[in-house]
């Protein structure tokens, strides 16, 4: 008889736990994006509510590793204007608002995306300039975390009566023959100066001239940081293994390009915007530059020296 | 092994120690897997605990700089438990400390990983250490004091 009832209880037992077990997959488990996507405007329509829109506009979503990503856009006219429209939002809400700007965002993504929260995150990239919100899961709250990357930027002009860009009928056409110019001398520029040219330079397409050409470069050495030379250490144990495979301890380098054409029909001119971001590792690390020292923050002059040098050679290749 | 003879071993030890993490996160720094920053902030999480122990250990052995034979023959003989322990906890921690400051050079660890970790080392592991360092070097008043 107890042996029965024993029985009826675990199975009672196993019953509730496999119903509380679906009951919290369905809580947390996330929806397709297709499903995700109509909430979009939503969002918008709330940015504009509360009087942002004009400076955060919803970019796209995206569903990676079980989590959705909600990516933001800062709005303007260039890359400078972008970011200090959108620093003075921060610096806005920190002054006149008791709830904090990420605070917001982030809990309307939940409530408008009925997503739970340690599967959201918010990310707004311009250029290698970083700001993403999430919820820590260890610490309970929402929190934030800020890349405050200056890239380094000069400028270049370009004469149109050149017969290299005599102007296009199609509109946009010079500006794409300009990016196509731009990308075929930074191929080769960077032909031999990384490891496997496959594999370390790759470049997003300028969509014919409407998009700034962006490239990255990774795995040079000695490119920016001219200086660092293998340390004595390393020489030391090349001199004593003496085999042809020597150690190459000097540190790797990534830049991240983003260059920009515009172009003054007026003066027949083409004024042209070089952002450059620089990283940094040491040659024991893995290749992925997310986790690679930005250069801003110990080597800024040699990459400023760097990109005003880049700058002018492009000037005069594309000037000839 | 008399408790007089693993003393100097474990200072001797320590300082080497410390020697060796100083020369490992100079290294790293020179191989750029630290920033400047990083470099500073390393040496300030792994040396203050590092420098408590060394000084507790140097006190000693300034106090006990005459030749005092009586007193180096009562040294109590240890229990090959304890000499084991003390062998091996040691070693472990400072092996600890350096693949910590090493993980983050390889990118098994961000920075702030990185910490968290030492931080971790320091707390959990360290106190195994401390009361292996004081049980050695602190004198009797010290723990009487206590």
């Amino acid at each position: 008889m107890a042996e029965k009832k024993l029985n009826s209880i675990l199975i009672t037992l196993l019953f509730l736990s496999l119903s509380i077990y679906s009951l919290a997959q369905k809580k947390y488990a996330l929806k397709t994006l297709e499903e995700y996507q109509q909430y979009n405007t939503v969002y918008q329509n709330w940015l504009k509510n509360i009087g942002v829109a004009d400076i955060l506009s919803v970019k796209q979503i995206e569903i990676y590793d079980n989590q959705l990503t909600l990516y933001l856009e800062i709005l303007g006219e260039n890359q400078n204007d972008k970011l200090s429209k959108w620093f003075g939002l921060l610096d806005y809400y920190k002054k006149n608002k008791d709830f904090p700007l990420y605070k917001q965002l982030y809990k309307n993504m939940i409530n408008i995306y009925k997503v739970s929260p340690d599967k959201a995150n918010i990310q707004i990239w311009e250029g290698a300039y970083f700001y993403g919100i999430y919820y820590d899961d260890t610490l309970r709250k929402i929190d934030y975390k800020e890349n405050t990357v200056r890239n380094i930027v000069t400028h270049a002009e370009v004469e149109l009566n050149s017969s290299n860009y005599a102007v296009s009928q199609i509109r946009g056409g010079t500006t794409k023959a300009i990016y196509d110019r731009i990308l075929v001398f930074s191929k080769r520029y960077f032909q031999n100066k990384v490891e496997n040219f496959n594999r370390d330079f790759s470049y997003e397409s300028t969509r014919r001239g409407t998009r700034p050409l962006k490239f990255t470069v990774n795995n040079m050495r000695q490119e920016v940081l001219y200086d660092e030379d293998n340390i004595f250490i390393c020489d030391m144990i090349n001199w004593f293994i003496d085999t042809d495979k020597k150690i190459d301890c000097r540190p790797k380098e990534y830049l991240a390009f983003t260059i920009t054409v515009k172009i003054n029909e007026e003066d027949k001119i083409a004024e042209i915007e070089i952002d450059v971001a620089g990283k940094y590792a040491a040659f024991l690390s893995n290749n992925d530059p997310r986790y690679y020292n930005d250069m801003e923050e110990d080597f800024s002059y040699y990459l400023k020296i760097y990109t005003r040098k880049f700058t002018n050679e492009i000037e005069n290749y594309l000037n000839n | 092994m008399k408790e007089s003879k693993l003393k100097k071993r474990v200072f001797i030890f320590f300082a080497l120690a410390k020697g060796l993490t100083i020369l490992v996160i100079l290294l790293e720094w020179q191989l750029r897997a630290f920033t400047k920053m990083e470099m500073f902030g390393t040496f300030t999480l792994v040396l203050p605990l590092f420098m408590v122990y060394l000084t507790l250990m140097f006190k000693q052995f300034v106090q006990n700089r005459y030749v005092d034979t009586e007193k180096n023959q009562a040294s109590k003989e240890l229990t090959s438990t304890f000499r084991t322990t003390v062998f091996f906890v040691l070693p472990i921690y400072v092996l600890l400390i350096i693949a910590g400051i090493h993980g983050k050079a390889t990118h098994t660890f961000k920075y702030e990983e990185m910490q968290t970790f030492l931080g971790l080392v320091e707390s959990g592991f360290g106190v195994y250490v401390a009361q292996i360092v004081f049980a050695l070097f602190k004198t009797d008043e010290e723990k009487e004091e206590k």
